[in-house]
């Protein structure tokens, strides 16, 4: 005949029926405990309300899913327009870490959206609200989330601050590969200076490939790919100087693929024919015409050899050779190769080439 | 392998190790892919998590609840960009998207006082063990019972129940401290207890 306030008097105390509590909810209740007619009920509850979901739907699901993470709605084109127009010159440059800066660019331009404020970076009124949130566990500020707001930074052409925000971020991780990203990132922001009145529009791109680097390998700390990792940012770094650029790639306006400067140059390579005439695929000059981001045909699908089927002008091609067949609206093709990175038995469509196929 | 370029394309070849703990190695596997678009990620994320997601929205009253989880999941697919975090601050994340999806929804249908909507999944599990010991409370006893509670304390404890989320899990999706969580699920319980005249009340 105990009423509950009785549980209440007679308890020893708060932190021991506490702990019987979490007993009860983790199924493993006190036998004859002051709790255990409860039991059934909370059993009762998980079972009437939880149903799992049917495998069709998981599938449904799982497609609409897929295809929402490339294509974050209410993105405002005009932004998008501008933003591919500039993130486009890279080739061979980490897909993942594009999908993100991609995806946190389109999302920050969406007010309403009620986790914009997670998307936010420093600078956004948002951005606030954003550590609030970090605060509470949601979403930490960690190292790789800071370095992937520098890439978001660099993105929007405020180098200085991507590269400031990028140190800020290392300078709180360990690790040898931060500090070889510290000492390139030094070089940078010397070079950065250098570049600033020349090759202004050509080091934003270099700044955010670097970023984009340094965030998607940061980490690899040792052996072979620690090695690979240091030659990786250094050599990204001096290229901001807008020295020597070996892989020719870095800047699609002077540097056409095989094939493809030839039909780019007549009739709008004004000022350019003369130092490229197309005869020299992938050996790029790279200190020339780095302000015609205007020009359509010079759009940078250059990169991808023979492998960008869509409308120049339209169809970015940043990094995903060989999957930019969709229309662009709908791909940004930013997204791609890293898919393998799931587990092969269970991801038949992860490893799948021509993802752009599906809804 | 001497520019960064070709670097580049080998890392991306190989799904390169990175060091941390392997526990979370799974989830950080699948998180990176579902950041891709990866269907096999996001199919895994639902089935993990779309029962309790949807039971949660049930019992709080949602009016479809299917629907309102195909939009929590939904928006968590597009803003999957800008999460980063370990497995529990990503249920965190996903019920708190659900939470502010049910409040919108509430509001959006005002004139309807939530608590004459808790509706009910019609055949449930139930399996034999647990029929034994429930036969004697029906499943409107148990709504009404748990109608009964405070508002503070039916999303406690169906985050703690059906959500299945940890004391911390379930004070960061509803922006409180551990401390009122406990104080929010002891009364609770025993309310309930009280309402369901567990305590040895007659029946």
């Amino acid at each position: 005949m105990r009423r509950s306030g009785d549980y209440l008097g007679e308890m020893p105390t708060t932190k021991v029926f506490d702990r019987e509590v979490e007993l009860l909810l983790a199924g493993t209740p006190i036998e004859g405990g002051r709790l255990s007619d409860l039991a059934p009920v909370v059993e009762m509850i998980r079972t009437e309300w939880t149903t799992a979901p049917s495998e069709s739907e998981v599938e449904h699901f799982a497609r609409s899913a897929a295809s929402a993470v490339k294509v974050p709605q209410s993105a405002p084109t005009a932004v998008t327009t501008l933003q591919r127009t500039r993130l486009t010159p890279r080739h061979g440059l980490t897909p993942r870490l594009a999908t993100v800066a991609m995806g946190v660019l389109l999302m920050s331009g969406t007010a309403g959206a009620a986790l914009a404020a997670d998307a936010a970076v420093p600078g956004d009124a948002l951005y606030g609200l954003d550590r609030a949130f970090e605060r509470v566990g949601i979403g930490s500020g960690s190292t790789d989330e800071r370095l992937e707001e520098a890439v978001v930074i660099a993105a929007q052409g405020r180098s200085h601050e991507a590269v400031g925000h990028a140190v800020e971020a290392l300078s709180q991780h360990s690790g040898e590969s931060s500090a070889v990203a510290l000492s390139a990132l030094t070089v940078a922001s010397e070079n950065l200076v250098h570049a600033q009145d020349t090759a202004h529009a050509t080091a934003n791109v270099r700044v955010w490939a670097l970023l984009t680097y340094i965030a998607e390998n940061i980490g690899l700390d040792r052996g072979t790919d620690g090695r690979e990792f240091g030659q990786g940012v250094a050599q990204l770094a001096r290229d901001i100087g807008g020295g020597d650029d070996p892989t020719g790639a870095q800047d699609p306006s002077v540097a056409p693929a095989p094939g493809q400067g030839q039909s780019n140059n007549p009739g709008t390579g004004a000022g350019n024919d003369g130092s490229n005439d197309g005869s020299e695929p992938g050996n790029g000059d790279s200190n020339g015409n780095v302000e015609d981001h205007g020009r359509p045909a010079e759009s940078p699908s250059v990169t991808a050899p023979g492998q960008n089927n869509g409308p120049p002008a339209e169809s970015p091609s940043v990094t995903a050779p060989g999957q930019n067949n969709g229309p662009p609206a709908e791909s940004p093709s930013v997204t791609a190769p890293d898919r393998e990175n799931g587990p092969p038995e269970d991801s038949p469509s992860a490893t799948a080439p021509g993802k752009e196929n599906k809804p | 392998m001497e520019s960064p370029r070709s670097t580049n394309h080998e890392l991306m070849s190989s799904p390169h190790p990175r060091i941390g703990n392997p526990r979370d190695h799974d989830f950080e596997t699948r998180l990176r892919a579902a950041k891709n678009g990866a269907e096999w990620a996001w199919a895994a994320i639902y089935r993990d998590l779309a029962g309790t997601v949807s039971g949660y929205l049930a019992n709080r009253g949602a009016a479809e609840p299917d629907d309102l989880t195909s939009e929590t999941f939904l928006q968590v697919a597009r803003n999957i960009s800008t999460f980063d975090g370990d497995e529990s601050a990503f249920r965190s994340w996903v019920f708190v998207i659900a939470h502010r999806r049910l409040i919108d929804s509430r509001r959006a249908r005002q004139r309807r006082p939530e608590t004459t909507n808790l509706s009910v999944r019609t055949g449930g599990a139930g399996g034999d063990v647990e029929e034994e010991a429930l036969d004697r409370l029906t499943t409107v006893e148990l709504q009404s019972a748990f109608e009964k509670l405070s508002e503070s304390q039916r999303d406690v404890l169906a985050l703690r129940i059906i959500g299945q989320l940890t004391l911390e899990e379930t004070a960061s999706v509803l922006g409180k401290r551990v401390g009122a969580i406990k104080a929010a699920q002891r009364r609770g319980l025993l309310a309930l207890s009280e309402h369901l005249d567990l305590t040895g009340v007659t029946r």
